[in-house]
């Protein structure tokens, strides 16, 4: 069992739906804001750093 | 795009700014969004369930803590969580009518309360609104009188709109209660529009039962709901089974009749639940979405020909208005006819007005944000001007 990958894989859709988040409330031009930039930032390297456990635990 | 094999993805809220007026309180949060991932097999709220066995009585994830929570945030003795408020209805209505009682609701009552009361035999009878649309308490006092002339009984039961779909009106429900208590008659306050709304305190308004919808106001997936009663009507609703197989002899322990023992099941409560800490702060700010609502509907108003139907000024996010001087004048030589206003709207980037519509058309702002609201407001101006409208 890698607890690991599944709990990386939570972490990743769950930051993912921040942004679908922002996504919705900056429809339909999604210009965001400098608040909603560094949540979208911050966002993709919590998911870019789950890719990276998923792919340690699940493949190398 | 697909869901896999399955549908196409509905993307409609992340492309588009969405005012269809039955969706806007329901649409999710993050976190029901979250709670939905890891919910989202059938019997998902169900592995920790023990005795004795009902669902208001889990403590892991912790269903029992949220009935007692959400029996507070309304204002009643007991709830429980029911398929949509129509399911609560539909519990009250078979617990107090039998067939041929008469049963009052209004001429703005929502269609599923005729059908909770044409399931129990019941005959409906209507309170008429006022010409300002809006019920008042010499209305209900007069029907009443005239159902137990007619009937030679008082009406069992009234099913009562807090904020009627139709208007979005607010109907001074305290006082219209107070009438029917005199005649001995329960309420049912339908809060479909308005639990996770506004807040809403059912012991203070004098209610005997609240119905809130889960997938209408309260962030929740559909079909989702609550229904609250006072501890005098908790053991008549909610009523447990005496049933018994008459061959294995069979009892089943304290499931509730009107409840078909459990009720929801898995995403559906766990995204209510989900959503439940934010739905308590956003009654708070009513005030926030009442402001965009006056935007919006300013700058309706702000092109000639255009009047609001419902109650002004708003109280409700939810508005009808009459477009029957503006675009639809428009419409009549419009290329596109009557589809050339949500044509319009659509090319923008805005959704939820019924398609072809120029006359009367309701939409609600509700739970946009300010910059979204100024956007739309923008939106309405410019459509009317495109098209050789007046605007002040």
């Amino acid at each position: 069992m890698s607890k690991k990958a599944v709990e990386s894989i939570y972490d990743a859709l769950f930051s993912l739906t921040d942004i679908r988040v922002i996504l919705r409330s900056s429809a339909p031009n999604h210009i965001l804001n400098l608040e909603e930039k560094e949540a979208v930032r911050n966002a993709i390297l919590r998911v870019e750093e789950d890719i990276r456990t998923m792919r340690k635990e699940l493949i190398e | 795009m697909k869901c896999g094999m399955g549908p196409e993805v509905r993307d409609l809220e992340e492309v588009s700014i969405n005012l269809d007026p039955i969706q806007a309180g329901g649409r999710l949060t993050a976190d029901a969004m979250k709670a939905v991932i890891a919910y989202g097999d059938g019997y998902s709220v169900c592995d920790h369930c023990v005795r004795p066995n009902r669902l208001d009585y889990i403590k892991k994830p912790g269903i029992e803590q949220f009935h007692k929570d959400l029996a507070g945030f309304i204002g009643m003795d007991q709830v429980r969580v029911v398929p949509g408020a129509r399911r609560g209805f539909q519990a009250v209505a078979r617990t107090y009518i039998c067939k041929g009682d008469p049963v009052l609701v209004t001429s703005l009552s929502h269609y599923t309360e005729f059908l909770a009361i044409e399931e129990s035999g019941g005959i409906p009878f209507e309170v008429q609104a006022g010409e300002d649309r809006i019920v008042s308490a010499d209305a209900v006092a007069e029907t009443i009188e005239e159902v137990i002339r007619r009937e030679g009984r008082n009406p069992q039961l009234f099913f009562l709109d807090h904020v009627d779909y139709q208007f979005g009106n607010f109907h001074p429900v305290r006082d219209l209660i107070k009438v029917a208590h005199t005649y001995d008659i329960p309420v049912l306050y339908n809060g479909a529009y308005t639990v996770g709304i506004i807040p809403v305190n059912g012991r203070d308004i004098g209610a005997d039962f609240v119905v809130g919808s889960g997938h209408k106001s309260m962030a929740a997936p559909a079909p989702s709901g609550v229904l609250g009663t006072t501890s005098e009507r908790s053991d008549e609703v909610f009523r447990t089974t005496k049933v018994r197989g008459d061959r294995t002899g069979r009892t089943f322990g304290i499931k509730e009749v009107e409840m078909m023992g459990c009720t929801l099941m898995g995403v559906t409560l766990i995204g209510m639940m989900a959503s439940f800490p934010h739905v308590k702060e956003r009654v708070r700010h009513w005030d926030r979405e009442l402001s965009n609502a006056e935007m919006i509907l300013g700058s309706l108003l702000s092109i000639e020909g255009t009047e609001v139907l419902s109650e002004y000024p708003r109280r409700h996010t939810l508005t009808r208005v009459d477009t029957t001087k503006s675009f639809d004048v428009v419409a009549k030589k419009h290329k596109k006819k009557g589809f050339f206003f949500t044509s319009s709207l659509k090319e923008k980037g805005i959704t939820g007005i019924i398609q072809g519509a120029t006359r009367v058309w309701k939409y609600n702002p509700y739970g946009i944000t300010r910059e979204q609201a100024q956007y739309v407001a923008l939106s309405f101006r410019e459509i009317a001007q495109e098209n050789g409208l007046n605007t002040i």
